[in-house]
């Protein structure tokens, strides 16, 4: 499908520094950012077509697809960008663009309760039990403790995150089978 | 008896001791020619005293190598393996002076251009090549004479054809030197493209308040006498002694009366396309090409008078003639030529498809123009067809640049004077909307990375891909194209089209260089003889190029490149006097029949039949080309440096064993 430039969002540039991808304009399309990209060559992650989406106000071509999840954050691009345009930056600004419009995937809800119920991103009971069995000292961490955890819940409750991460008051982890001190 | 002996035993002292140096040019020659069987090769060859090779013969090692030889093997020949006279047989030369070896007893062989460069999948043939060619050039150089220089005096003056940016840099360098300068211009006043141009980059200062004052500071300095809406008419002479005739074309206007007042144009009835502001409005038939105009004098444009006479009878201080027809001719003697003729702009019509015919697809120029506050918009921006303003604009970039059908090469200062628009524009309506169509951005000049920053933290748009079509949709425009990120097609529905066109030759580039006798590239731009070691030099002798008549160029290049050609017409012109190669044709009377075939036949009009029934060959124009001393069928006509038994040895050389 043509692309009809004249159609797209204007503002898109400005929202995107303003959510703290400063630097979006200074991007000319090099590519180093891509090219060292880890996820790029198995998933839609195309990070230098994302930069140029957003120069060019295409916001419904990124703000609604899943391509912005799928980076890990590793600031690879960030670390490497010659020109300094923050790739990483204009992603995170990007999923805050997208989590505002109530588009997030179901897995970062998933993290985002997992923490907010937990104190973990994945659950650690399987270690827990494990330690116990080999006398080994009890793991001290951020959802071990009730009181560790409803910090964390008043930090939440205290800021935008609830709406944004869709914040369940009901939650049920799914499974427990994953032990994220092995 | 006694004295056929002595006279055996004199030639046997002369013959020649043969020096051959072959030269690896690091892996330029060896990487494809087997030196060492070059060398052993060339060992057998008669007359060879001395062979040695050099992994850089040019070095001052390479050199002293030469020298010690003849001092020290008593070598009166040399011959160098190596690459190309054209670049390094000068320095080879005065190797051999230094020596104490006549320059003219050298010998320069190519076997990079000619053997290793050509051949190099074929390191056999290669080598077998170059050891022909060596044989061939130590046959000739058993065969050289001892040449002596000839001297010439060289006139202290040099004419500079055109008076833009880069003319009137040379010509005021001259001027400052102390040298006498006749600065020729084809249009009215001095100025060139850059009195068209609004703003210039990196630095967005004004085009005219860095032009105008130089401008008058060449009407200022008494030793450059200006001549504009003048042409060169002819040229003969020599290096050292042009013979200029200038035809200054007939202006109806004496320009000793005239005060550049301006009421002449006022009172004109006939209104004809304003050539200065891109045909966008209309100036008189009787004008001054601009505001800042140098020299401030009317001039009537013949073709359009329609002899009225108002301007005659309103001029207060009766300067205008329109009687006068009569074109006028100036002859002067300068001793060297600069040519800074600049360019002229791709015709966007030849691009059938970006559709040019439209009002609203302009020129870069052309938007220049109705940029600059006295342009024929005075600054705004407007749209030809209906005079609003646009919201949208595309600029397509490459037209008729890096183009097979059009223009092959890269015209250098589009990218960065589009992006200069771009901004300008942004900055003064910053909701515009602007695309950049480009295929690659060359913004290769000192401080333009940081230009181009601006421009898309400004938010131009940068859309990589070349424009396939423009289409009109009422009075806008779809202009349709690819965008290789995004590996889609794009379309922009755009108000305003503006094309980079590319820099092109100027017309009256092929005529003027059949004037000068110098060459022109298959571009048609003015050819250097080489980009690094001679930039600004020409085939011709004593006639230097600058700016864009030698290829496309921003004005900083264009400035540096007028003053490049001010400095080598200045240290021709120095001393009053050079040294020139003897290599020209000389004639032995007894056997001329004075038939005049030479005559007929030189290029260069050197060979003249004489009141006293001789021929007689002017050395200081003749080059040497040998056509004459083929030609002749008597065999009277000697090319020096390349006469009949040096060519046929080298012949020789070459057919030996060959049945």
């Amino acid at each position: 499908m043509k692309i009809i430039l004249n159609n797209t969002n204007k503002d898109l540039v400005d929202k995107v520094i303003e959510n703290g991808g400063k630097r979006v304009t200074e991007c000319f399309q090099c590519g180093m950012c891509a090219s060292g990209c880890p996820v790029a060559s198995d998933t839609d992650h195309k990070i230098k077509r994302t930069m140029h989406q957003v120069l060019l106000g295409l916001d419904e071509q990124i703000l609604d697809k899943k391509a912005i999840w799928l980076c890990t954050t590793c600031f690879m691009c960030l670390e490497r960008c010659p020109q300094n345009a923050g790739p990483t930056d204009v992603v995170i600004a990007l999923r805050r663009m997208s989590a505002e419009k109530g588009i997030i995937p179901e897995a970062q809800i998933e993290v985002a309760n997992n923490i907010y119920h937990l104190g973990h991103a994945v659950t650690v009971k399987k270690g827990i039990s494990l330690r116990e069995k080999v006398d080994a000292p009890p793991l001290t961490t951020a959802g071990s403790d009730k009181k560790y955890i409803d910090e964390i819940q008043k930090i939440v409750d205290s800021t935008h995150a609830v709406k944004l991460l869709k914040i369940r008051k009901e939650w049920k982890p799914k499974g427990d089978d994953v032990i994220a001190c092995d | 008896m006694a004295k056929t002996q002595s006279k055996k035993k004199k030639q046997s002292d002369e013959v020649p001791r043969i020096g051959v140096y072959v030269c690896h040019c690091g892996t330029n020659i060896a990487g494809s020619v087997n030196i060492g069987e070059v060398v052993e090769f060339s060992k057998n060859i008669k007359n060879v005293s001395v062979v040695r090779e050099h992994m850089y013969l040019c070095s001052e090692q390479g050199q002293n190598m030469i020298k010690d030889d003849i001092k020290k093997e008593g070598v009166t020949r040399v011959v160098a393996a190596c690459c190309s006279p054209r670049t390094h047989e000068e320095i080879f030369r005065k190797t051999l002076n230094s020596g104490n070896l006549n320059k003219y007893l050298y010998e320069q062989v190519n076997i990079r251009d000619q053997c290793s460069w050509p051949h190099f999948k074929d390191k056999d043939n290669a080598t077998n090549k170059a050891k022909q060619l060596v044989k061939s050039g130590i046959y000739r150089a058993s065969e050289l004479e001892p040449l002596q220089d000839r001297k010439l005096s060289v006139l202290k003056s040099c004419l500079v054809i055109g008076g833009g940016i880069s003319g009137i840099n040379a010509a005021l360098d001259l001027a400052r030197s102390g040298y006498h300068v006749y600065l020729v211009e084809r249009n009215p006043s001095i100025g060139g493209k850059m009195a068209q141009l609004d703003k210039t980059f990196p630095t967005n200062d004004c085009s005219a308040c860095i032009l105008a004052p130089m401008m008058v500071e060449v009407s200022n300095t008494s030793n450059i006498e200006l001549l504009t809406y003048s042409e060169i008419e002819y040229v003969s002479g020599h290096i050292g002694k042009y013979h200029i005739t200038v035809r200054k074309k007939q202006t109806s206007v004496d320009w000793e009366k005239c005060n550049g007042c301006g009421d002449c144009s006022i009172v004109c009835p006939v209104k004809v396309d304003n050539e200065f502001n891109c045909n966008m409005d209309k100036r008189k038939a009787v004008y001054i090409q601009f505001q800042q105009a140098i020299p401030m004098k009317a001039v009537v444009d013949k073709k359009k008078c329609v002899k009225c006479k108002l301007c005659e009878k309103r001029c207060q201080v009766g300067a205008i003639d329109i009687s006068k027809n009569e074109d006028e001719f100036i002859e002067f003697d300068v001793g060297s030529i600069i040519a800074t003729t600049g360019y002229d702009l791709f015709d966007p019509n030849k691009k059938a498809e970006y559709d040019y015919d439209h009002p609203n697809v302009i020129t870069s120029l052309e938007l220049e123009r109705m940029m600059c506050a006295s342009g024929p918009t005075k600054g705004e921006i407007l749209r030809p067809s209906d005079g609003r303003k646009p919201h949208t604009i595309s600029f397509i970039q490459c037209v008729g640049s890096r183009d097979e059908k059009t223009n092959d090469y890269c015209s250098r200062i589009c990218c960065t004077y589009s992006i200069k628009h771009a901004r300008l524009l942004k900055e003064k309506y910053p909701d515009m909307d602007i695309y950049i169509h480009y295929i690659d951005l060359r913004c290769f000049g000192k401080g333009y990375e940081e230009y181009y920053r601006i421009a898309r933290e400004k938010g131009v748009k940068f859309i990589r891909g070349r424009i396939s079509q423009i289409d009109s949709i009422g009075d806008r425009l779809e202009v349709s194209g690819d965008d290789d990120t995004l590996g889609e097609q794009i379309s922009v529905i755009a108000d305003l089209v503006v094309l980079a066109v590319a820099m092109e030759s100027s017309k009256g580039a092929k005529k003027l260089a059949n004037l000068l006798n110098i060459s022109t590239d298959k571009t048609g731009f003015f050819k250097e003889i080489h980009p690094k070691l001679k930039p600004v030099s020409t085939d011709s002798d004593g006639i230097f190029i600058a700016g864009a008549c030698q290829g496309p160029k921003e004005i900083p290049d264009a400035v540096s490149q007028g003053k490049a050609a001010a400095s080598a017409a200045s240290s021709l012109m120095s001393k009053g006097e050079i040294e020139i190669e003897p290599l020209f044709a000389q004639i032995t009377e007894d056997l001329c029949a004075k038939c005049r075939t030479c005559e007929s036949l030189c290029t260069y009009k050197a060979i003249k039949y004489t009141d006293e029934d001789k021929m007689e060959v002017d050395i200081a124009l003749c080059k040497g080309c040998g056509v004459c001393s083929a030609a002749c069928p008597s065999g009277a006509i000697k090319a020096n440096h390349f006469t009949n038994k040096q060519v046929r040895m080298q012949i020789l050389a070459l057919t030996e064993g060959i049945h």
